[in-house]
């Protein structure tokens, strides 16, 4: 017997029954509907992370940090570093007063949750406890030997490195902006000119980057001026002022202040004030002036990030300046230079094609600890799977439900049909050719269901993005897309829907087979 | 052509022994009629399905052209169903959503045949039996002499070489079943084996070469008739 025959039976057997067989089918369109949207949701994800991390480069990117035991195991352990006293909010929050624990609790909290506006936002936002916008070193345990710093010597050898195509420090700093009378506060970081060639770091909405490092030029963000309230083209080429929080004018208070204190007359206190501005000019000035060259739409994510203010390296040099994230850590950097302590963070980019870890393991020679991005992506890849398994456990239980049907339907059908398999087996059917037509029509079931599954799992998907979309939108985030469809998710739909529709039909189908001929031929 | 061998068919039914056959010897030759007829419970329907390989004798054998049925696979018996044997019953047995020409094309779905060769075979039987104008009529659409004919038809069209006929015309007026008879007689004519079971005594007296009456599931007498088919 020709298989398109038994197809074309199959088929006439459930146009007859429509109304059954379209509630049965239902049940299946529901739930492989269930499963694409659920199971569409976790791959937009995880395409969105994929795309972002090769957006932003992270595949060939090398974060270096200090040397020593503690850096590094903030980032692969943070969980030993918790605090028993501390609360919830503190369980990833290091221990101590080191701006580096600070950057890479940061840097995990970002990598870990995926949200990349959120980093950006609060970077922005110069918040402390979110920035890594200090230049403080870890403090090293008493009996461990101080761990390599990584300062512009450290830099300038691994930039020799073969396969490197960028090494810079994550330079950053608090900022008071000066325009229009107006004065805001932000992070500020300072940049290689060249990075806007070697790095993805998002898109220039408006003018361009800056030329040089250390031309008096800037970048602006895109999330900044929205703050502000203010549109790219009103500030590019125009003149604003930075002032930076230098040494020189923090000494000048704190000696103030303590004169006050202690009771010393106006005059001797203004006396001791003009003798402490002779000394303290040697800390350089703490204001300059730059041309606004572009607005950037800048990308963050997965513990890289970019600051809301950008300035060449060498014109950032220029500046005196330091933390207030900390009154330990201030009084720390007011007795040495950022350079002379060295920087958190670097970040290396290796050339396309580059040996990752022949570049890790020739910086880590250097006594620096290295951590790249592969490693984080492997491990947020492990947990959706976790994720994927359990929608499709749920998915899989409104499957059963209609697979439940099926079983009913076609039960229901052999007890309407008993005459009909009593002829066929009379005319010549083998058993085997009755389970077949049987299982043929629970696998059309399945077919059509999935088919139907799809349709309904792209529609509610695409409602949902809607949904997300306009949600993002009223947050003031980047507006992603949460949703794909792959086609080994539409085949393994189709698939899942079909064979779970086959097994489904199995018992009935078993069933038909063993009808006896005789018996029911007998009956009128 | 058939041959059975002390074919006994017994049932336990209630813990009771019912013995449907018992000890049934026969020969059926190429291009008989043989007729069967007894009473309601004689055994000669039982005989009819173990004929046709859609039941298993207790203990005996049927011997036919393609060998021993007992001894035959249920796949070789369904072969044997699909190729030799063509089936007619009192109760139609037609699939009630399928027109008429649909129904004896379900007939050869078995056979090696493409659908539009099946059409073809259907829609010349149902012509030839005189249903020509009614190759779209769904069996509720038909008279029951008409739905007969479909059967035979069905039966027919396949071309096998023994026709195992079931009180064909036990739901039929007394002119139907005579038409049915002629057909069942010309059939014969043409060289079909042909075995009917009937209770109608005067039933294909005239057409049949020979009748055995059953009672109790044996033959219990054997007539032969000089002015047969043949």
């Amino acid at each position: 017997m020709i298989p398109r025959e038994f197809i074309s039976i199959a088929a006439g057997n459930l146009w007859r029954q429509k109304l059954r067989a379209g509630l049965t089918i239902s049940g299946v369109v529901i739930g492989i509907g269930a499963l694409v949207a659920m199971l569409s949701f976790a791959f937009g994800v995880q395409k969105r992370m994929g795309e972002q991390f090769r957006d932003l480069g992270l595949f060939h990117t090398i974060h270096v940090l200090p040397g020593g035991n503690d850096a590094l195991d903030r980032i692969t352990n943070p969980g030993e570093f918790e605090d028993p006293d501390d609360g919830p909010d503190r369980a990833m929050r290091p221990r101590g007063r080191s701006s580096v624990r600070d950057s890479l609790n940061a840097a995990w909290e970002t990598g870990g949750t995926a949200d990349s506006g959120h980093a950006a936002n609060a970077a922005d936002s110069g918040h402390p406890a979110n920035a890594a916008d200090s230049a403080a070193p870890a403090t090293p345990e008493a009996d461990e030997p101080p761990p390599r710093i990584i300062d512009l010597a450290v830099i300038e050898t691994i930039a020799e490195f073969d396969g490197v195509e960028l090494v810079y420090p994550q330079d950053t700093f608090d900022a008071q902006v000066i325009w229009n009378g107006k004065e805001r506060s932000l992070t500020a970081q300072a940049l290689p000119a060249s990075f806007s060639e070697k790095r993805q770091y998002g898109t220039m909405t408006s003018g361009r980057f800056f030329c040089a490092d250390t031309v008096l030029e800037a970048v602006l963000s895109t999330r900044i001026l929205e703050r502000w309230e203010v549109s790219p083209d009103s500030i590019v080429g125009n003149t604003i002022q930075i002032r930076t929080a230098g040494r020189a004018a923090l000494i000048r208070l704190m000696l103030s202040e303590g004169l006050r204190t202690f009771g010393v007359p106006e005059q001797l206190r203004e006396w001791a004030q003009e003798m402490g501005d002779l000394f303290l000019t040697g800390f350089g000035g703490n204001e300059i002036e730059v041309v606004v060259t572009g607005v950037a739409e800048l990308e963050s994510g997965f513990g890289f990030r970019v600051y809301g203010l950008l300035l060449p390296s060498e014109t950032a040099r220029q500046l005196d300046r330091v933390s207030f994230s900390d009154p330990i850590e201030l009084m720390s950097r007011m007795q040495a230079g950022p350079n002379e302590e060295g920087y958190s963070l670097a970040v290396v980019t290796a050339s396309p094609g580059a040996d990752m870890e022949e570049l890790r393991e020739k910086i880590e020679a250097l006594g620096l600890n290295t951590f790249d991005f592969m490693e984080s992506f492997a491990e947020m890849r492990k947990a959706f799977l976790i994720f994927d398994l359990f929608v499709s456990i749920l998915a899989f239980i409104a499957i059963v439900v209609a697979a439940l049907g099926i079983v009913n339907t076609m039960v229901m059908s052999i007890l309407e049909r008993t005459r009909e398999i009593g002829i066929l087996k009379s005319l010549g059917a083998e058993n085997g050719q009755i389970r077949l037509l049987f299982l043929l029509e629970s696998a059309l079931i399945g077919l059509i269901g999935s088919l139907g599954g799809l349709v309904l799992g792209w529609i509610i998907s695409r409602i949902a993005s809607f949904a997300a979309k306009r949600l993002m939108e009223s947050q003031g985030g980047s507006v992603l897309e949460m949703f794909h469809v792959p086609w080994p998710l539409i085949a393994g739909a189709i698939l899942f829907g079909v064979l779970v529709s086959l097994g489904a039909g199995l018992y009935p189908a078993a069933r038909a087979a063993k009808i006896d001929p005789v018996k029911v031929l007998r009956q009128e | 052509m058939l041959q059975t061998r002390d074919l006994k068919k017994i049932y336990q039914m209630g813990g009771q022994e019912i013995r449907a056959l018992d000890g049934v010897n026969l020969t059926v030759q190429k291009g008989e009629y043989l007729r069967v007829v007894g009473a309601s419970g004689s055994g000669k329907s039982t005989l009819l399905n173990l004929l046709a390989g859609l039941d298993t004798p207790t203990e005996g054998r049927i011997e036919s052209a393609d060998g021993i049925l007992s001894d035959m696979s249920p796949r070789e018996l369904a072969a044997y169903r699909a190729r030799r044997v063509g089936m007619v019953f009192q109760a139609f047995n037609l699939i009630p959503y399928r027109t008429a020409l649909q129904n004896v094309s379900l007939g050869m779905l078995f056979l090696d045949e493409t659908a539009a060769e099946r059409d073809e075979r259907a829609k010349d039987m149902l012509v030839t039996l005189g249903l020509g104008d009614r190759l779209t009529h769904r069996p509720a659409d038909l008279s029951g002499g008409e739905q007969q004919r479909v059967v035979l038809a069905r039966a027919l069209a396949k071309k096998p070489t023994l026709l195992l006929a079931d009180e064909p015309t036990g739901n039929l007026d007394q002119q139907t079943s005579a038409d049915i008879a002629a057909l069942l007689a010309q059939q014969n004519k043409a060289g079909l084996t042909i075995v009917l079971v009937t209770h109608d005594l005067g039933l294909a007296e005239d057409h049949a070469h020979r009748t055995l009456t059953m009672n109790y599931g044996k033959v219990e007498k054997e007539i032969i008739h000089r002015g047969g088919a043949s």
